[in-house]
């Protein structure tokens, strides 16, 4: 049965009916009944959730830190390759084509284990700690967030440069004209029009940089997946625990959603089409349905 | 009710029935077990030259073997000696071994699972497994979840960089410092105070006790990885079994060296089964403990270098 049949037979609620049923029928037929003898123990989802331990609780705020400062980083290393890409200066050119080529065309795992464990074990390079006030910063940890950031920049380039090339290239000319020099019409006039278009993408990115921290567990960091990894291990519980680290993830990338959108409408404000929505609950409340100066819509008679 | 709800209400009454052949055939349904013929203990023959012939061991029921004829075995293979894999990626070791005689002993044929250590226990009581054989030590936090039957002997051990660069040389020298341990071991257990072990008995706790500061524990899925962080810089000291400990200072080429004065704890590791599998139990004892009394156990362990490690009974 393919899925365009599928979508054929009852109304819209009676397949969601369904669909629940047969996922409540084979929970509940497979549960427990295994070969195996494995026992669920349901505390541990609930409490992992609910009453997240220190550990769990430091390990989501490493995960959001190593997120935001590679993004960071891919974000100023996308915008210097993106414009290397599109510089006259040949020189320029050839290294940022060379920098996007190697990092989009390694995996990040390969990148984490050549440019962590290969530098470090040949003694090429000995990633060191840093210490921000109170904060100090294992080697790996640094690593860690250098080797995202950098990875990130290499996917951002494209990114950026689609954005910079969506600006009317009338703004640069009317910034030429006016006197401005190359670094302020990119600061002033290009790159701010040029956020919108980059905004969307860029929150995708930064939704896969919140999951891409799990691959850290390869060099120890005790983010979310390798916190929750070392807890199944002690417990002997990977249903229950590696369950509610799924849920986690989903619930900083579900959160994250609403901030990408939030900040998508802040940037599209004074934007052609932007008003896609009519008046709020406030002003329909008071008999304004509608923008338009119409006497009918302002509750008139 | 209409056509199309009468379609979907069939759709579901298909798939339940298709759901309740996935619960039924999963219970196990209790066998009347035939009574194991007591295995005699082999005597070897003090004049000729002709081997004992080997008793009969108890058959394994086919209900508590995944695949019928088949000893599924889980093993974490990044433990040279006892487990690991070659260069054609098959897997060797004297754990292997052991494994391959006990299958053909129990007239089964042998299939290798490469399991990752730290979810090797809910692999095998999840049913991806029939025994698990990967150097797992003894701990009543183990056995609160599987059956161990004890076929080795190994103590805790460290090894460091050639030289010793940041001279430890007691568990002391280790406060302040990275320790690498493989994620699910005794050893993490051991620093962490995890497991078997409280805080008190870590060996961060004992640091913590006398003033200095705590050992950082870094863990790693493969214990190949933990070695690769002791190389890197990363830890000053990996700690691991034993034999492994022997075995990687041995291929290293001088590049580590053991600390022999550090070896902790010799305790004994299991062969673990299922609670609900007795007879696949019994009859993997019995097998071993033939192994032992022939001679074969120890044969094995000697080609690998750790016989060291070797026990005389399979009673805990």
């Amino acid at each position: 049965m393919t899925a365009a049949t599928f979508l054929r037979i009852g109304t819209r609620r009676a397949q969601l009916v369904g669909c629940l049923l047969l996922v409540a029928l084979v929970v509940s037929g497979c549960s427990g009944g295994g070969q195996g003898a494995y026992i669920i123990r349901p505390h541990y989802f609930w409490d992992s959730l609910l009453s997240p331990s220190p550990t769990i609780v430091n390990a989501i705020g490493l995960t959001l830190g190593i997120s935001v400062v590679a993004q960071f980083i891919g974000v100023v290393l996308g915008v210097f390759a993106a414009m290397g890409k599109m510089a006259r200066f040949v020189p320029f050119r050839i290294v940022a084509n060379f920098y996007i080529w190697i990092f989009r065309g390694t995996p990040l795992l390969v990148q984490l284990s050549f440019l962590f464990f290969g530098l470090q074990t040949a003694r090429v390079f000995m990633w060191p700690s840093v210490v921000f006030g109170p904060i100090d910063i294992l080697p790996e940890i640094l690593a860690g967030i250098v080797i995202l950031g950098v990875n990130e920049g290499a996917y951002m380039a494209e990114i950026v440069r689609a954005g910079i090339m969506a600006v009317d290239p009338g703004q640069t000319e009317a910034a030429k004209s006016l006197g401005m020099t190359f670094r302020l019409t990119m600061t002033r006039i290009v790159l701010p029009q040029a956020a919108r278009v980059i905004i969307p993408p860029l929150g995708n990115e930064f939704n896969n940089m919140l999951k891409t921290t799990s691959l850290l567990s390869a060099l120890s960091i005790f983010e979310l997946y390798t916190t929750f990894s070392n807890l199944s291990a002690v417990s002997f519980a990977p249903f229950e625990l590696f369950g509610a680290c799924a849920i986690w993830y989903l619930l900083l990338t579900t959160l994250w959603g609403f901030v990408q959108s939030w900040i998508e409408r802040k940037f599209a404000k004074g934007t052609v089409g932007s008003q896609t929505q009519g008046p709020g609950w406030r002003m329909r409340l008071m008999g304004r349905t509608s923008f338009d100066a119409d006497a009918r819509s302002l509750g008139g008679h | 009710m209409n056509p199309s709800k009468l379609r979907l209400l069939g759709v579901i009454a298909a798939a339940s029935l298709a759901v309740g052949a996935c619960s039924s055939s999963a219970t196990p349904t209790p066998t009347p077990a035939p009574t194991p013929t007591p295995a005699p203990v082999a005597t070897p023959s003090a004049v000729a030259a002709t081997s004992p012939t080997p008793a009969p061991l108890p058959t394994v029921p086919a209900t508590e073997l995944i695949t019928a004829g088949t000893l599924t075995v889980c093993s974490d293979t990044t433990y040279p000696p006892q487990e690991s894999l070659d260069a054609s990626n098959n897997p060797v070791g004297s754990d292997i071994d052991l494994a391959k005689e006990i299958a053909k002993r129990l007239g089964l044929t042998l299939a290798v699972k490469s399991t990752v250590f730290d979810t090797i226990i809910p692999a095998l009581t999840g049913g991806s497994c029939d025994i698990i054989i990967s150097a797992q030590t003894i701990t009543a936090d183990r056995q609160a979840q599987v059956d161990m039957i004890p076929y080795f002997a190994a103590g805790q051990s460290f090894d460091v960089l050639a030289g010793n660069p940041d001279n430890i040389n007691t568990v002391m020298d280790l406060c302040g410092k990275a320790v690498a341990a493989e994620t699910g071991t005794v050893e993490a257990d051991h620093i962490a105070g995890t497991g078997d072990y409280t805080a008190a008995t870590s060996l961060s706790g004992q640091c913590t006790a006398a003033g200095k500061q705590a050992i950082t524990l870094k863990v790693y899925p493969a214990d190949t990885q933990a070695l690769l962080a002791l190389h890197a810089g990363t830890v000053v000291a990996h700690f691991t079994d034993e034999p492994v400990v022997g075995n990687e200072v041995a291929q290293s080429g001088g590049s580590l060296q053991a600390v022999p004065a550090m070896t902790l704890e010799r305790a004994p590791e299991g062969i673990s089964v299922t609670k609900n599998h007795p007879e696949l139990r019994d009859a993997v004892k019995a097998a071993l403990q033939q192994m032992i009394d022939d001679g074969t156990y120890l044969k094995i362990l000697t080609t690998w270098g750790v016989q060291s490690g070797a026990v005389t009974s399979t009673n805990s």
